[in-house]
């Protein structure tokens, strides 16, 4: 219990400290590529920048900004348009800018490139057909088209753009990303949608068909940041506004493609591409090593895990007494308990975070709700298996309630209670991983980018030591077992 | 001394007793015997306030015991024996044996320690096994701490729920024998539950018999031999007359 106080503390005390500058990104390669030039040329304008990578999606980040609880990050124009201000129904930029500066939110003038939604082909497809825009797709119908479910469900997708360029054609398939790419090498696929910036453009050597009509919205890139940073750190802005223009598609695809087909660091990335533009002031940020990454991510794994887990076994195991000695409010309390329990875990972690914001909190209080269940239960059952004879024994002997518990029932019911915190210790960590997607870092953060970056020894740096530390705290276990557990109860279950 | 006024227990519409008077004095031991079902076992947990009878009075000592905190004080005057002893798993001989001193003072407890080692010897339990756990104990070891846990604090009567029906039959003579030297030498109020009409005939001074939670008659054996009050009586004690005479001729010799 002392030790739970002291981390509290901990906690507390860090959270209060003067934050540096916090940039945010989503959870995608290019916005990572993007949060690192913007953290970059913080630094390059001497302001204490640090870059939350890969810190949520469209939402959090936005609702993080506004809160004040991040400083800056990449979205798109149409991304505010369509959904975070979905409801305002702007128009032009300039309604877009007004929008935001009411929220305390700035603008950056747009990077240079659009990353919209694209239809595309194979080059070779391209030239021997003459296809240059969507509308040259009309004369050859019999293409195989290989879309995304999403694509082909969205308002603003397939039916309308089929209707919009009159396209009819034979054969058009719903089918995952990964798998209209893999159908297009092989010649079964024809026609793919994709985003204007995909790094496959240039992997599988595609063609992006002109859109003439404007049919898709713009989704040109910007910077949001908050408002006073214009005051507060001039220079960074200065050269956030400066870097309207200097990104173009092709630029871009190409920062994609280094991420995701060779593997290269984000912050290499930014910073090859912040050096080859003379115009900016940037300095770049140092790549961790794995075993700082390592040592860095245990250390919050662990918060993650010990102080849900401390505060659920504080609560679960009077619970499972309660329960056991009140069988009616046992079974309410073991209903709403489960009831939690089924909530899918990354559901419960977002429901947590219009409470608690992002970061730590909210998965530490997803958490604390999820390994209650185990440890109430085992209780109870621990509880209510004790033989009747002796807590009748118990009775007889003239024990007060109170000591029968302290004396008799929770030592019999030792080894249950403690098979319930190990069962959910061992969840938690698991669980605890899931944390990385709202920005509480620990072992799912290097899972995470490796996902997005394809890098599969990334996520064995986060699975292996996960896996790692499931076993040492399942070893801890037994042997606490084996010295907290009276010897007359040992030899009673070997025999 | 511990009394019973006509003491009932209901259950759903359904009485396990009913009008049962009793009275445990000291230097006498009486024996419940019934067929199962009949609430002899029953009527030994309303004795120690495990069970709250549903009419009737229970008295310790002259007054009247109702509710559970005057329960945990009367049940420190009445000890409490089970079958297999309920000894706690986790815990020495030793420590479940003074475990009912949890309440005393200092000075009382410095008393049972030494009462508890005049007891070893009272129930022939060899001092040194105090310190195994009841796992490392055989069946009529556990049943000798069973009976020192009861006796420590000194009660002035003793129940005991089929005390010796976790024994195998080899030991279980031998251990009958001793019990009785044992009830004879404590010169307590002895109430023990038995379905076994030979070890009731051979320990008790009074036998008590019950059945559908009444009591169809009580006496001695022989009255209950001689003169039993209906067929009922006459066929339970019928069944098991040789094994009686057996017995008590076993232990004439």
């Amino acid at each position: 219990m002392r030790c739970c106080v002291a981390i509290l503390v901990f906690v507390c005390s860090v959270a209060s400290a003067q934050r540096p500058y916090v940039v945010g990104s989503k959870l995608f390669n290019e916005s990572v590529i993007l949060g690192e030039i913007v953290t970059q040329l913080g630094l390059g304008a001497g302001e204490d920048v640090v870059h939350e990578r890969q810190f949520g999606g469209s939402a959090v980040l936005f609702n993080a900004l506004v809160d004040g609880k991040i400083d800056a990050y990449p979205e798109y124009t149409g991304t505010l348009r369509q959904e975070l201000l979905a409801d305002a129904g702007l128009e032009g930029d300039e309604a877009l800018v007004k929008a935001l500066a009411e929220l305390g939110i700035a603008m950056s003038a747009p990077l240079g490139f659009n990353n919209t939604y694209a239809i595309g082909v194979r080059r070779e497809t391209a030239d021997r057909l003459g296809l240059r825009t969507i509308e040259d797709l009309r004369d050859h119908p019999g293409l195989v088209y290989g879309l995304t479910n999403e694509f082909i469900d969205r308002g603003d997708g397939w039916g309308r753009l089929s209707a919009a360029y009159r396209l009819d054609p034979e054969r058009v398939r719903g089918m995952q990303h990964e798998l209209a790419y893999r159908g297009l090498l092989a010649g079964s696929v024809d026609v793919v949608d994709l985003y204007s910036t995909d790094a496959e453009i240039e992997l599988y050597d595609l063609v992006a068909l002109e859109d003439e009509l404007g049919f898709f919205p713009r989704y040109d890139a910007v910077v949001l940041y908050r408002a006073e940073l214009r005051r507060e750190a001039a220079g960074w802005i200065d050269q956030l506004e400066a870097l309207g223009g200097e990104i173009d598609a092709s630029a871009m695809v190409a920062m994609n493609r280094r991420a995701k087909a060779e593997d290269v660091d984000e912050s290499e990335i930014a910073d090859a591409f912040l050096a080859s533009n003379g115009s900016l002031n940037s300095e770049a940020t140092r790549s961790e090593s794995w075993q700082e990454r390592l040592a860095r991510t245990t250390v919050q794994h662990v918060f993650l895990v010990a102080i849900p887990m401390c505060l659920g076994a504080a609560v679960a195991i009077p619970l499972g007494v309660a329960a056991a000695a009140m069988p009616r409010f046992g079974q309410v309390v073991v209903a709403i308990v489960g009831v939690a329990q089924t909530i899918p875990s990354l559901a419960l972690l977002v429901l947590f975070i219009p409470l608690l914001g992002i970061g730590a909190k909210p998965a530490i209080a997803a958490l604390f709700v999820y390994c209650l269940l185990p440890m109430v239960r085992s209780t109870q059952a621990g509880l209510a298996s004790i033989p009747q004879p002796l807590i009748e024994s118990a009775r007889a002997i003239g024990l007060t309630p109170g000591r029968r518990l302290v004396v008799v029932e929770l030592p019999l019911a030792a080894r249950a209670i403690l098979a319930g915190v190990k069962t959910s210790m061992v969840i938690t960590i698991g669980f605890a991983t899931l944390g990385a997607f709202i920005g509480a870092g620990g072992y799912g953060e290097p899972i995470l980018t490796g996902i997005r970056r394809n890098d599969f020894s990334l996520i064995v740096q986060g699975a292996a030591p996960a896996a790692a530390l499931a076993l040492v705290a399942q070893g801890f276990f037994e042997i606490l077992e084996r010295l907290a557990l009276p010897r007359g109860l040992r030899r009673v279950d070997r025999g | 001394m511990l009394e019973l006024l006509g003491v009932g227990k209901q259950y759903d519409e359904r009485w396990v007793l009913r009008g049962v008077d009793l009275r445990a004095d000291a230097g006498r031991v009486i024996a419940l015997i019934g067929p199962s079902g009949s609430g002899k076992s029953t009527l030994l947990r309303v004795m120690l306030g495990l069970i709250e009878p549903s009419e009737g009075r229970v008295l310790v000592d002259g007054e009247e015991v109702v509710g559970a905190s005057a329960w945990r004080v009367a049940r420190r005057r009445v000890g409490y024996v089970i079958q297999d002893g309920g000894l706690f798993p986790h815990m020495t001989a030793r420590r479940n044996a003074m475990l009912a001193l949890d309440h005393a003072g200092r000075s009382d407890r410095r008393e049972a320690l030494v009462r508890l080692t005049e007891l070893t010897g009272l129930v022939r339990l060899d001092a040194a096994l105090l310190d195994r756990f009841p796992s490392e104990l055989s069946g009529g070891q556990r049943q000798r701490v069973a009976l020192l846990r009861a006796l420590v604090s000194n009660p002035e009567t003793l129940l005991l729920d089929e005390p010796l029906g976790a024994l195998d039959p080899e030991v279980r003579a031998e251990a009958q024998r001793e019990l009785r030297d044992l009830f004879r030498s404590l010169g307590k109020a002895v109430v023990f539950v038995t379905h076994d009409l030979a070890e009731a005939a051979y320990l008790a001074d009074e036998i008590v018999l019950l059945r559908d939670g009444v009591v169809v008659q009580r006496g001695s054996f022989a009255e209950l031999r001689s003169s039993p009050v209906d067929d009922f009586v006459s066929r339970f004690v019928g069944a098991q007359v040789d094994r009686v005479r057996a017995l008590l001729d076993g232990a004439v010799a």
